[in-house]
């Protein structure tokens, strides 16, 4: 349009001229600040909260004693909003109420507790949607909470937003309520809090009419049932038939190669020593599915994440806290495998997947009763088979990655994943130090394979399930606030810079969350797998009107629009640029506390495997590559 | 796997007929299969048919005195040159390996495999020597878990296009 308006000696005169005058805007340009009200607001100091208190007060109570440990939100819902974020609870706000809902998905997966997210009533709430059904498939204990204008002006259409909320999470959470009897709003906190402290967990969705919000209680005697959480819910869990335990035993003594497949149950109910304990016992191989990873260390001789070819010879399978069940031929293990599977759940065990036994519990007290219960055994030649198939599995993939490098007009995937892995977990950092978001599309199919898990909580699974693209920045977000402050699974790796992987369809949705990454110094390394295109372009390839429909501009500078967000920027276009490039950043991390993104230049043909073998890739479940399940 | 290795003596027609109607039945049983029918077809051959990994029912033609079991246009668009089907017959082949764990391999002493694709259709074929029926029937439905594993792996526009299998 510019050079329209100039015409050609114009555009001439703007191109020789352009370069210095926006080198020197550049220069004029006021730095990037974090506003001071932020110190401040650390260094404010926190009010009891007690009577008397409003009703948001009180529910913002309850969340405190029940150990809400974040709330993720945008601005709306100011009264609860703010009533939370008084009580200490470390709250963060972001650009739009999807991705915040996702930062909170992504903290319990990373962390195992409980976090809040909220949105604004109407458009704040439904753009909350799509993350909390992500949430609802990842089995993610996520509180939902929302603002509901009036009862009173209910169906009315007076001023904007009025929408009845709860019907539109039908199917995508555990519990749900719109509050309108104020007393019992510490009551219904004891209705979400038993939903999101027992069982499977799911999101619990809770929308507050300003009434129940604003609502004014002098003492307890105005609120119903307003006592201490021991009295409303129990901590106790289910644990297992002892006949149920005995035939488990039988089963597995008498296998020659039994497995265990660890899932999320194993991580909420952190059942890691149990699992270990048994494994070693019994000598039984352990692989990994779910929404996370590394309840079993991946550098275990009986770990089989990364010996995928072994799933097929099973005989035996131990399902563990398998919320999401895979049909059969979804998991690779063999038509003449058995199952057992341990779930808290009665009446989800059966479903989809056959089984020889089923024994409801708490999973973290089955495997210890199993772990008690049997006998030391030695499978020797079945862990060396796993051994060999691990082998193969390295085999194979530094074969992709001598590949990739004779890529050189691109980075190549392999390129990328293996880069990763060398510096994060092979060179002089600790190889359990980081915690990776692991998302992406098309390039996840290639990271998954290089990164492993060396302990609970370190490799977050970002399209589980749900297999949505676009949540990874704000998950990013989650999972960087729960390293930050050291939650849960994340204590011990408190303040550790952590990397996020991510394709450059799924970074379109939520890059403006860049700038929440930025302005709490959150210290995120976000790379970017720059294909110019959809993952879905090249089923597309011969389809010559419809194909712009899969693709971007080519070349787009995600690094410049990272570095107008206040973060650090790198642009790699060659592979030997991919190290150099992560060391930065990572220093940028630790001296800073400042996000970066690692904007890697790909091409979309990577995914044509008779141009650029191996081309696309396919996966295998559980283990290393499994997303589905 | 009774009957493996068994001698020289041949399984009579009806021998090998009830172990591989057991051996299908067992996994009907236990829920592998989403379900199993019979029927025979001339020549003294019987067709099964079972629901198992995709939406569509496996094939499989048993002919009790040849000892023989084609599962029957197992994949289908497998075009020539393609690499789908470079790739899927060597890993049919290469399942007789003796490098591979006895229980992933198929044992040539037991039973010979083969397999053919007419007009784009993969068909398979074991043929069960001496009493060996029992042994192939099962291998023969490893076989196709493990080619499912294989396109799955690295296969995966195959999958999409042909199964009905997610593309993300």
């Amino acid at each position: 349009m510019r050079q329209a308006v100039l015409g050609s000696a114009g555009a001439t005169a703007a191109a020789f001229g352009g370069a210095e005058a926006a080198r020197a805007a550049e220069e004029d340009a006021k730095p990037i600040t974090i506003p001071s009200e932020f110190e401040q607001a650390k260094r404010a100091p926190l009010e009891p909260v007690d009577f008397p208190m409003s009703g948001a007060q009180v529910f913002a109570r309850a969340c405190k004693e029940e150990g809400v440990e974040a709330l993720f939100c945008c601005p709306g819902n100011y009264d609860v909003v703010h009533a939370i974020a008084n009580t200490g609870i470390p709250t963060y706000s972001g650009r739009h109420e999807g991705s915040l809902c996702h930062a909170a998905d992504a903290f319990c997966r990373a962390t195992g507790e409980v976090a809040a997210t909220s949105g604004t009533e109407g458009p704040g709430f439904t753009a909350m949607i799509g993350a909390i059904s992500a949430a609802n498939s990842a089995r993610s204990p996520i509180l939902v909470l929302a603002s509901n204008k009036t009862i009173f002006s209910e169906d009315t259409e007076q001023g904007i937003q009025d929408q009845y909320q709860q019907p539109l999470t039908e199917g995508i959470k555990k519990y749900g309520k719109r509050l309108i009897t104020p007393a019992r709003t510490w009551e219904y906190a004891g209705y979400a809090f038993r939903q999101l402290r027992s069982g499977v967990p799911k999101p619990v969705h809770i929308d507050f009419p300003a009434e129940v919000a604003r609502a004014r209680f002098d003492d307890a005697a105005d609120l119903e049932f307003f006592y201490d959480k021991t009295k409303y819910r129990t901590d106790t869990k289910p644990y297992p038939d002892p006949k149920a335990i005995d035939r488990a035993v039988e089963l597995l003594r008498d296998a020659e190669r039994p497995i265990i497949v660890s899932s999320n149950g194993v991580f909420y109910s952190k059942a890691w020593s149990a699992l270990k304990r048994l494994a070693e016992r019994a000598q039984i191989p352990v692989v990994e599915s779910g929404a996370m990873k590394g309840q079993f260390s991946g550098a275990h001789e009986l770990s089989v994440d990364a010996a995928p070819m072994a799933l097929l010879s099973a005989d035996v399978v131990l399902l563990v806290g398998q919320y999401c069940m895979p049909t059969l031929g979804e998991f690779a293990f063999g038509p003449d495998a058995r199952y057992i599977r341990i779930d808290p759940d009665a009446e989800d065990i059966g479903r989809n997947l056959p089984i020889d036994l089923g024994i409801v519990s708490d999973e973290r007290a089955a495997l210890e009763a199993l772990a008690d219960a049997m006998p030391r055994q030695k499978h020797d030649a079945w862990v060396a088979e796993v051994a060999a198939a691990r082998e193969a599995f390295d085999a194979e993939n530094e074969e992709y990655y001598q590949t990739g490098l004779g890529y050189t007009d691109a980075v190549h995937p392999a390129v990328i994943g293996k880069e990763l892995a060398e510096f994060l977990q092979n060179g002089d950092i600790p190889r359990d130090r980081t915690t990776i978001m692991q998302g992406g599309y098309g390039i996840a199919r290639y990271t998954r394979r290089y990164l492993r898990a060396y302990r609970p909580g370190q490799i977050i699974n970002g399209a589980y399930q749900y297999g949505a693209i676009g949540p990874d920045v704000g998950y990013t977000v989650g999972v960087a606030a729960a390293v930050r402050h050291g939650i849960g699974a994340q204590a011990d790796f408190k303040g550790h810079p952590i990397v996020a992987i991510t394709g450059d369809a799924g970074f379109g949705y939520t890059a403006m969350e860049l700038e929440t990454l930025s302005k709490y110094r959150l210290p995120a390394i976000l790379v970017v797998y720059n294909n110019n295109a959809w993952g879905t372009w090249s089923g597309q390839r011969n389809n010559t009107v419809g194909l712009p429909v899969h693709l971007f501009q080519e070349n787009l500078r995600y690094d410049k629009l990272g570095e107008a967000l206040g973060t650090h920027g790198e642009y790699v276009t060659k592979a030997s640029e991919m190290r150099p490039a992560l060391e930065r950043a990572y220093q940028v991390a630790l001296d800073e506390s400042r996000p970066s993104i690692i904007n890697v230049q790909a091409k979309k043909e990577f995914w044509l495997r008779d141009q650029y073998p191996p081309g696309f890739l396919g996966k295998i479940e559980p283990g290393l590559m499994s997303y589905y399940h | 796997m009774g009957g493996r290795h068994g001698g020289r003596s041949r399984v009579s027609g009806k021998e090998g007929l009830t172990a591989v109607r057991k051996r299908l039945q067992s996994y009907a049983d236990r829920g592998v299969f989403r379900g199993l029918a019979e029927e025979p077809l001339r020549g003294s051959r019987y067709r099964f048919k079972f629901l198992w990994l995709t939406s569509a029912p496996f094939t499989l033609v048993y002919a009790p005195k040849s000892g023989s079991i084609v599962i029957r246009d197992l994949l289908p668009n497998l075009g020539p040159r393609t690499a789908v089907r470079k790739g899927i017959r060597a890993f049919i082949l290469s399942r007789t390996d003796g490098a591979l764990p006895e229980h992933r391999r198929i044992d040539v002493r037991c039973v010979n495999v083969a397999c053919e694709v007419r007009r784009g259709l993969l068909s398979v074929k074991l043929v069960a020597k001496r009493r060996d029926h029992d042994y192939a029937v099962n291998r023969a439905v490893n076989l196709i878990h493990e080619i499912f594993v294989q396109l799955h792996t690295y296969f995966p526009e195959y999958m999409w296009e042909n199964f009905d299998v997610p593309e993300e």
